[in-house]
């Protein structure tokens, strides 16, 4: 498989937090998911592969070259979806377009304008007095109407309504569906950015905890709930992130110790976002409360 | 082709679409020779990851159901196959392990079951 | 030339203030020339303002970040050399404004003074020199530091200029005579002298930017 985005013991150092060691490969034509807490490493991440910041240490490849070999055609590869404060805010869509038009090559003035009318986005108004969805959409604008080969999106759906949740997420598909193309999407929460992600990569304190195709990771656990009584002293230690309330306990179980289960315990498949949060519990110290 | 999956089933979702597509196979809904959509486009169609529909058409493809050739896509392979016979064979076989199961636990012996099953094949 | 575009990103951004530039000379330059406040002052702010200005695209990146800025594809060097650009071009329109000032007062038939080329050309010099001191100050700050502090950093330099015009304005006029006539009559290669260190000026601040900027994160 071809990779589209490598990224071979990245390093970066800060004052107060360290990036090290990250090693990622994201093969051609997938989606994959960039999953930790706010502050553990994600967006610093995205800045070093944008090229915002230079690395410590390690290199970054986004479709086999480096920013060293060819600055311009590495940024021209890249296609980015961010915040809030993406646009200068006080310019307007003629601005945004004139700037796209003289400094990438491959822009497409027809499609963008035809993405700009599909989408109602206003041509006089200024970008700062947009709404969150409508910067988005013109994001996608920017990006769509000249060619990419790495699509990344960092926090770009928090704010969101479920509608353009929705059609964020038919964006997405649309953009892989050739195989040519892949997408690294970077956020605190997956929510329904779960389903369509090949991989997951999951950050904690500047260093990679998770990294796998998203279908064994599911695979390898099961969540279980069940009376206080019912917690035996090989569970408590084989399960993961346990939480005992006054109502019962419940934790993640690796998948491998399948001969624990039984039919007193309510076992259910948890989804991403609960198996990232039993793994931090974990690390923190297992127990979040303790009940009387 | 119908594929409806469900978040709260146990079985993983690559599972769900593979044994989806075998059971339309196994009774006739998808015809032999049907190519069927391809991974992405499925995947799309669905809203599940590129991975997932993958997994599920390479099972597929192992247990003989289908057959992925490079550029056409993936067709359904003719029911006549002796592998699919195989499969058909284990499916009866399940069944009828299961209905002896139960027979056992009602009481239920040999001839009595031998008897249902002569009158339920008339019908 | 990928940087000419982001001189023109710089302009786009710093679309008021050129406007305001443009409207605030011409109209000051004429009317201190009508009032005969003396050709030298009417030329001179021009270069006063010509500093400000260069100041400005560092302004405007510090009161709203850009990520599709940051984004675009050009190199560093590009992007500083598309900032010198925007610098250089308040110096090129102080230059023509004062240029059209002499024109109007040769019109009107009133005397030009002899040593208003030289003059000229030494603030031009003095103007290049000091945007370079500034372009270099503005670089080391960073983007993270307050707009209350590049606010200051960006009226020294210029005030400097408008204080030393009128100093030497003022020692000119108290010591007639005194160095007067030896500047006078080598005003040719002095003020030459003067255009030249602010061009060295120039490149040198250029070559500083440039180191500043290649290893730095911008977020």
């Amino acid at each position: 498989m071809e990779m589209m985005l490598e990224l071979q013991g990245v390093g970066k150092q800060y004052k107060e937090f360290a990036l090290q060691d990250v090693t990622v490969s994201l093969p051609k034509g997938y989606i994959m998911g960039y999953i930790g807490r706010n502050g553990a490493g994600k967006t610093t991440t995205i800045n070093l592969i944008n090229r915002i910041c230079n690395p410590s240490e390690g290199t970054i490849r986004v479709n086999g070259i480096t920013y060293e070999e060819d600055p311009i055609r590495y940024k021209e590869q890249i296609g980015f979806i961010g915040d809030e404060s993406y646009f200068p805010k006080e310019m307007r869509i003629k601005d945004i377009r004139s700037i796209l038009k003289h400094s990438y090559q491959s822009f497409d003035e027809k499609e963008f304008n035809q993405m700009i009318k599909n989408w109602k986005l206003p041509e006089k108004q200024k970008i700062e007095k947009f709404s969150r969805g409508m910067k988005v959409k013109l994001m996608f604008a920017c990006t769509l109407c000249r060619e990419t080969k790495l699509l990344i999106l960092d926090e770009a759906t928090n704010g969101l309504d479920p509608v353009m949740r929705e059609e964020v997420l038919e964006l997405l598909q649309d953009y892989i569906a050739s195989g040519e193309r892949s997408i690294l999407f970077s956020t605190h929460m997956l929510n329904d950015l779960e389903q369509i992600a090949d991989y997951i990569v999951f950050i904690e304190d500047g260093k990679i905890i998770l990294n796998d195709t998203k279908d064994d990771i599911l695979e390898s656990y099961v969540k279980i709930k069940g009376k206080k009584e019912d917690l035996s002293q090989v569970l408590r230690e084989r399960m993961i992130g346990i939480s005992t309330k006054d109502y019962g306990f419940e934790g993640l179980l690796s998948t491998e110790n399948a001969d624990l289960l039984s039919k007193k315990y309510v076992i259910e498949k948890p989804n991403i976002d609960q198996i990232m949060v039993h793994m931090l519990r974990e690390k923190k110290g297992g127990h979040a409360y303790e009940g009387i | 082709m119908n594929v409806l999956i469900s978040n709260q089933s146990e079985l993983p979702i690559y599972a769900q679409i593979r044994e989806q597509i075998k059971e339309q196979i196994l009774n006739g809904q998808i015809k032999e020779g049907t190519v069927l959509p391809s991974i992405r486009k499925l995947a799309k169609e669905i809203g599940v990851s590129v991975i997932t529909t993958t997994r599920a058409y390479n099972d597929l493809e192992e247990e003989g159901y289908i057959a992925t050739m490079q550029g056409k896509g993936s067709v359904v392979l003719s029911k006549d196959n002796t592998f699919l016979k195989e499969q058909y064979l284990m499916r009866i076989e399940e069944g009828m392990l299961t209905a002896i199961e139960t027979a056992k636990r009602i009481k239920l012996d040999e001839e009595e079951l031998v008897d249902l099953l002569h009158r339920l094949w008339k019908e | 030339m990928k940087a000419f575009n982001y001189f023109k990103i710089d302009c786009i951004r710093c679309r008021y203030q050129l406007i305001m530039a443009f409207v605030i000379v011409v109209v000051f330059c004429f009317i201190c020339n009508s009032a005969q406040q003396g050709i030298g002052f009417s030329c001179g702010y021009g270069f006063f303002l010509a500093v400000i200005f260069a100041g400005q695209p560092f302004n405007q990146e510090a009161k709203s970040e850009s990520g599709f800025i940051n984004m675009l594809p050009g190199t560093r060097r590009q992007r500083v050399i598309g900032r010198f650009l925007y610098a250089l071009l308040g110096v090129v329109f102080a230059v023509v404004v004062a240029c059209a000032v002499l024109v109007s007062v040769a019109i009107r038939g009133m005397e030009i003074p002899e040593s208003t080329g030289a003059i000229l050309i030494a603030m031009t010099g003095a103007a290049l020199f000091l945007v370079s001191i500034q372009m270099v100050i503005m670089y080391s700050a960073g983007k993270g530091k307050s707009q209350q502090l590049m606010t200051i950093i960006q009226v020294v330099p210029s005030l400097l200029l408008f204080f030393i015009i009128m100093m030497i304005g003022t020692y000119v006029e108290e010591h007639n005579g005194f160095n007067y006539a030896w500047i006078l009559e080598n005003k040719a290669w002095l003020s030459s002298l003067v255009l030249a260190i602010g061009v060295l000026a120039l490149g040198m601040a250029f070559i500083v930017a440039n180191r500043i900027v290649e290893r730095r994160d911008y977020a």
